[in-house]
């Protein structure tokens, strides 16, 4: 699930971030240029030629967003897959760990200044089980831009739900789904609302779509 | 899987590659680069004795093939799996290697894929797009898979956001002959092994070091592409 990248930080770098200055939870630093999941993302004015940056930059392929993710002591996420594949540095925590859940797996985080690229078409979550509140950058991979003609236009979308509820049921079924058709390049078009995503996929994956939607989400075709 | 290597008339076999060591299926339809140090496979010869340069190699084939494979398919084998724990990529191919295909019919490029600069030229502007420079650029670095020129060997790959870093950093995988080609260069443009060099002029230099296995004119498209 998690797999050590070519690219790294110098150590001094990790010293330069302050970790007083960051609130919990997650802190974006770029900003789209175009399309939220397709096109390459540029780093905010006011993080421009601050660590943030250098540290980004360190990434040598165009990226998707960026966020500074800080993730409290004694907490975890829920478990969920993502449509997008992401970069993670992290650095800062003790007895940090990401959760490969489909697996039963756990990958110890360490701030060890290496960029690791992680497939979230698995089923993870991420834990902090030590004293001090871990911070990491991750950084979404962009979606393919798929090549086809023949596309199937389809909405799912939900009502009366708790968006929550949703989002988890959504993350656990559907964002497989998604994050494999597109590393299939059966998927283009890709876009979200509060209560619906919609995007185009070949006719040939549509079946197993169809078999894969929970009952509490409605499959249009548009 | 056996040992593949290349069968060089004059010659006979040579390592097919010298950092990994190179696999292949009886019929034929998958090769396997197997970031393994095996001292049978290079005859003692080995090129990467250093763990810390050879987990480099592998952390690099890993970034650039699986980008190719996600964003030029087409350009590159199918990714059949990878063996994180052993090291190990499988591809999908149908034959032996470009440069064997050629050796063994004893006829040029041309006479195996008419389109073959075309296509090898799309594999570099692809490259170049995908922001990144790669250096192995020998013919036995490509495989034909339905008439589709495929790139394989992404462990020598750099782009502009690393640091540079002296050319002796990458003396260990060039083959003894390209060394001397590049030394060759080397006197003419005032350069030693300690220079260090933007990784565009590497790119440069290092289709110069190829000319004497492609066409000159090959090469000198090759170099506009990133000269555009």
């Amino acid at each position: 699930m998690l797999i050590q990248t070519p690219y790294s930080i110098p150590t001094a770098l990790i010293h330069q971030v302050h970790h007083d200055d960051l609130s919990l939870g997650k802190t974006v630093i770029n900003a789209p240029t175009g399309r939220f999941f397709y096109d390459p993302w540029t780093i905010k004015s006011e993080y421009a030629g601050t660590v943030w940056d250098t540290i980004l930059k360190t990434l040598p392929v165009p990226v998707g967003e960026a966020r500074i993710i800080v993730l409290n002591y004694g907490s975890c996420y829920q478990q969920h897959a993502d449509i997008d594949d992401r970069y993670h540095l992290n650095l800062s925590g003790e007895s940090c760990y990401l959760v490969d859940i489909d697996s039963k797996i756990l990958y110890p985080v360490t701030a060890d200044g290496i960029w690791y690229t992680m497939n979230t078409e698995r089923i993870h979550s991420a834990t902090n089980f030590g004293r001090y509140n871990r911070v990491q950058l991750v950084v979404r991979h962009l979606l393919i831009d798929a090549d086809f003609d023949d596309g199937v236009a389809v909405r799912i979308s939900f009502d009366d739900l708790d968006p929550n509820y949703a989002r988890y049921i959504f993350d656990n079924s559907i964002s497989v789904w998604l994050n494999r058709t597109n590393k299939q390049h059966g998927l283009k078009n890709f876009e979200f609302s509060r209560s619906s995503v919609t995007f185009s996929t070949r006719p040939s994956l549509l079946a197993l779509l169809k078999d894969i939607v929970p009952k509490e989400f409605i499959l249009t075709l548009i | 899987m056996k040992y593949y290597y290349n069968t060089v008339p004059g010659l006979g076999q040579t390592r097919n590659n010298l950092i990994y060591t190179s696999l292949m299926s009886d019929d034929q339809k998958t090769f396997v680069q197997w970031y393994y140090n095996d001292t049978d496979y290079h005859h003692g010869q080995n090129q990467i004795i250093d763990p810390s340069l050879m987990s480099e190699k592998w952390a690099k084939e890993l970034m650039w093939l699986t980008h190719m494979a996600t964003h030029r398919p087409q350009l590159v084998p199918e990714i059949q799996g990878i063996d994180l724990v052993n090291k190990k990529i499988y591809l999908k191919i149908d034959g032996v290697d470009f440069w064997q295909q050629s050796l063994d019919a004893g006829c040029s490029f041309d006479g195996i894929l008419p389109d073959w600069q075309e296509q090898m030229l799309a594999i570099l502007q692809a490259h170049k797009d995908l922001g990144f420079y790669k250096y192995s650029l020998h013919p036995s670095s490509y495989f034909i898979v339905d008439g589709q020129l495929k790139s394989i060997n992404y462990f020598f790959c750099h782009s502009d956001s690393e640091e540079e870093v002296p050319l002796s950093h990458f003396r260990s995988h060039i083959s003894i002959d390209r060394q001397h080609k590049l030394e060759e260069y080397f006197a003419v443009a005032n350069l030693t092994w300690d220079s260090v060099l933007p990784y565009s002029t590497l790119q440069q230099i290092s289709f110069e070091s190829f000319r004497s296995n492609y066409p000159d004119d090959f090469i000198d498209k090759a170099k506009k592409i990133y000269h555009d």
